[in-house]
This record gives structure tokens, C-alpha cells and sequence, in this order.
């Protein structure tokens, strides 16, 4: 095995030639998204450009601190983002949701790193920003399905809800069919991920330990090891996105908060 | 008993009942009349904490209704809404559900009585197996008022209760009614209904339903 090729700087300015092939589709189809591909790869460049730079002062530095800040404002980025796409009120959600991807990034991020890889240090940078942004990436988009669900089910149904609490449901016991609901539609595609995973695509962390240069086999080990994680993130961050944020959302009543809701 | 004191209903800047009071003595039957949207079922609500009153307070047995009793004050009330949008489940599992909560644990030998109280309202056994969205609007409704009356509540809220119900079975609702020793406070159009009650208030229309 050899380590990765280097990329030089006017092979990857190569690579946007590539970018032709969408733009023509776009332009002979008249798909008017054109704009929106044109902007969004240059966010992206920018981003990673930024995100690239940063990273390389913070493997150099390689501190507790900076790597710890590092991973805050990560999980920052990702909260703001989560309840945004949910159309909840970010003053409402933002700490509740805080909480939850501080949980469900820390235990299965420390999980990985001290026990599985039982590497010498807890916060190294090498494996806590690339494994925590793994696992908050992938807890995004579950999270996004979960708190959805929820809030969103329960105003659908809110006669149903109501009748529940006339027939003296306590608020837990009310908001419990809602809450396996949501669960289960945040983690099913986690599930059915796990189920397909190889045979349908080489996953993205497998892909860069292999490009790194490592053997297969250490590669499938990092990829269970990373699925499970990201598995347990995600329903330690839905399950606590949802019951700390019932507390703020439901009057002394039990009536939901319509102000939640952005839209 | 239940005392509706000097509340007001309203939302916005519009106000939908305005100083309306009634007390429903122990064991007293009281239908509530009035045109579409004068606040009827607002009224129902708001004894159950789902309205909250501009004014005014709800007082049941010497209690003023508020956020930290309304928990127990929930658990002596049956209440049978209009539409019953009850979840999408099987009929048995939704009978069976309202047991399942820690406040009812101690009725759940009530369930016995289900066969008999399906025959009593026109149901064959058969309904159990059946999904709640394939039923239809009366059935519905017989089967949150037998989830209701297997609670074995002091005080019932009935809304509409007749409303897509066949003769037989409203009959067969004036019966119970008249022959209960329960507190019923009623919100019905159906003169068959309030003829077996104490009283009948009219509600004048004010504004539109919450």
C-alpha cells in the first residue's frame, strides 16, 4: 500500500472541468438551476478551502483546547442548521438541541477513540475532528427526520393528542406514540444503511483509509466501527433532541406551543 | 359539580362568549344549545384545560381549575368529542390504550365489560380486529363513547354526541343519560338528547368557534 497521490493545484482546478458535463445537462434541458449549482460549488470551495486551512493550524497545534473549540463550534453550526430545516423558532430549540449533539457526539466520539482505537490521547486531532464530524454529519439529517416528526405529527393530530390527555394520559404517556414514531423514522435509514452498506456503495470513511494508504481489511474495521458509532449518535441525539425540548414546548396543560413553530 | 364562572372565550380581538357562568350540580343533566360557533364545545374545552378563559374560572367540586391540578381534575372527567379523531390503529388497541396509563391502571378490570358494552351500543365483536380508519363516523364515535364509559368517570363532557349516530344508538344514548347518576354536561342539538336532561342552556352567537 502507498499513501495518497498528492493532488497539484492545477489538476485540481481540473477536476471543475468536470462541472461541464451537469452544466450542459442543465443548459440543453433548461433546468433553471443553474444559478444554484454555480453558487453552491463555490460555497463549497470557499468552505472546504477555509475548513482546510483551519484544520491544518489545528493538526499542527494539535491542543486539547483548540480541538475541543474545534468540535463546539461544529456542533454549533449543526444545531442552528438542524432546527432551520425543522421551520422550528431557533431561540426555542437551539440550547435543548445543543445538549443532545454535545451527547450524542461525546459519548460514541470518546467510545471510539479510548476504546475501540484506544489511541494515547482523548482529544488527538487526527481522529476526534474527522470522527466527530462523522458522526454529527451523519446525526444531521436523522435529526432533522426526528424532531420533524414529532412536533410536526402532533399538530396534525392534535384532536387525537387532546382526547389522550381527556382520557388522563400524563404528557409522557400522550406524547409516547409520537415519539416512537419519529424515532423510528430517524433511525430507519441509519438501519437500512447498515443493511446495504458494501453492497451498494464503498462508504466514504472506508474509501479515505484505503486512499491513506491502509490495507482493506483495517478499512472495514474503521467503517463498523464508525457505522456504529454514528448509529448510536444518532439515537442518543434524537432521542434527547425530543425530550429536552418537550419541557419548553407543551403549556402547563399539555397543549402544544404553536409559537414553536417558524411557518 | 361543575361551576363555569364569569369566563370569557376568545381569541385575537374577538370575543366568542363573553361572562358566561353555569354550575351543573352532582347527578344534574345539562344540555347546551345555541347556533354554530357561539362556543358550545369551546366551553367543553375549556373545563378540560385545552381553552384557556380570557376571564373568569372553572371550578370543579370546590377546585379552581389550573395548570398543576388540571392533571387530576382530567382524570375524573369523561369526555367524548364531536369528531372522534381517535390514532390509526386497530379498534382493540385503541379501547385498550387509555388503560395503559398509569392514572387508569386500577379500571382495567372494566374491560370485561366490553363485550357487553359492544352489543349494548350495536357492535359485533368483529369491530376489534378492525382498523380505525375503516370506520365510519358513527362507529367511531359509539367507540369513544364506550372508551368513556369504561373510564367510569364522575363527570361527563359529551360533544355532539348524537351527531352521526343511527336512531337505535341514540336511543340507546338518552337511555344511559337519563338512567345515570352521573354529572353530564351535553352540547347537542338532538331534541331526543335534551329530553332526558335536567336543563337546557341556550348560548347565544357571538363570534365565531376557537
Amino acid at each position: 500500500m502507498t499513501d495518497a497521490i498528492p493532488i497539484s493545484n492545477a489538476r485540481m482546478a481540473a477536476a471543475y472541468i468536470l462541472l461541464v458535463i451537469p452544466l450542459a445537462i442543465l443548459l440543453w434541458y433548461r433546468i433553471p438551476l443553474i444559478g444554484k449549482m454555480l453558487v453552491a460549488v463555490v460555497r463549497m470551495t470557499l468552505q472546504l478551502l477555509f475548513v482546510g486551512f483551519y484544520l491544518q493550524v489545528v493538526f499542527r497545534f494539535n491542543n486539547v483546547w483548540l480541538n475541543l473549540a474545534w468540535l463546539i463550534a461544529m456542533i454549533a453550526v449543526a444545531d442552528v442548521s438542524i432546527v432551520r430545516h425543522c421551520d422550528l423558532r431557533l431561540m426555542r430549540f437551539a440550547a435543548p438541541m445543543f445538549g443532545a449533539l454535545v451527547a450524542g457526539t461525546a459519548i460514541p466520539l470518546l467510545f471510539f477513540v479510548g476504546v475501540i482505537l484506544n489511541a494515547p490521547g482523548l482529544m488527538d486531532a487526527q481522529y476526534v475532528i474527522p470522527i466527530g464530524g462523522m458522526i454529527l454529519g451523519n446525526c444531521l439529517r436523522a435529526d432533522v427526520i426526528g424532531l420533524t416528526g414529532f412536533y410536526q405529527a402532533i399538530r396534525r393530530g392534535e384532536r387525537a393528542f387532546l382526547l389522550s390527555l381527556a382520557q388522563g394520559a400524563a404528557i409522557g404517556e400522550a406524547v409516547l406514540p409520537y415519539f416512537r414514531d419519529a424515532l423510528r423514522g430517524a433511525m430507519l435509514p441509519a438501519v437500512t444503511t447498515m443493511s446495504t452498506i458494501g453492497l451498494v456503495s464503498l462508504p466514504g470513511m472506508m474509501t479515505g483509509v484505503i486512499l491513506a494508504g491502509a490495507d482493506p481489511f483495517t478499512a472495514i474495521k474503521y467503517q463498523i466501527a464508525i457505522m456504529i458509532a454514528i448509529f448510536t449518535g444518532t439515537a442518543i441525539t434524537v432521542l434527547l433532541g425530543i425530550l429536552l425540548s418537550i419541557r419548553t414546548s407543551f403549556s402547563g396543560y399539555g397543549i402544544l406551543d404553536r409559537s414553536i413553530f417558524a411557518k | 359539580m361543575i361551576q363555569i364562572d364569569h369566563i370569557t372565550l376568545g381569541y385575537a380581538n374577538q370575543t366568542l362568549l363573553r361572562d358566561f357562568s353555569l354550575t351543573v350540580n352532582t347527578g344534574q343533566k345539562v344540555a347546551l344549545c345555541g347556533p354554530s360557533g357561539a362556543g358550545k364545545s369551546s366551553i367543553l374545552r375549556c373545563i378540560l384545560g385545552f381553552v384557556r378563559p380570557q376571564t373568569g374560572s372553572i371550578i370543579i367540586d370546590g377546585v379552581e381549575l389550573d395548570r398543576h391540578n388540571v392533571w387530576t381534575l382530567r382524570r375524573r372527567i369523561g369526555y367524548v368529542p364531536q369528531e372522534a379523531d381517535l390514532a390509526d390503529q386497530l379498534v382493540s388497541q385503541t379501547i385498550r390504550r387509555p388503560f395503559s396509563f398509569r392514572a387508569n391502571a386500577r379500571l382495567r378490570p372494566n374491560l370485561d365489560r366490553l363485550p357487553q358494552m359492544l352489543r349494548q351500543f350495536g357492535l359485533s365483536d368483529a369491530v376489534l380486529d378492525k382498523e380505525m380508519p375503516a370506520l365510519s363516523g358513527g362507529e367511531k364515535q359509539r367507540i369513544a363513547l364506550i372508551i368513556t364509559l369504561l373510564l367510569d368517570r364522575d363527570l361527563l363532557l359529551f360533544d355532539e354526541i348524537s351527531s352521526a349516530l343511527d336512531e337505535r344508538s341514540t336511543e340507546t344514548i338518552a337511555a344511559m343519560i337519563r338512567e345515570s347518576s352521573r354529572t353530564i354536561l351535553l352540547v347537542t342539538h338532538d331534541r331526543r338528547l335534551t329530553a332526558v336532561c335536567d336543563c337546557v342552556v341556550d348560548i347565544p352567537s357571538l363570534g365565531q368557534a376557537l
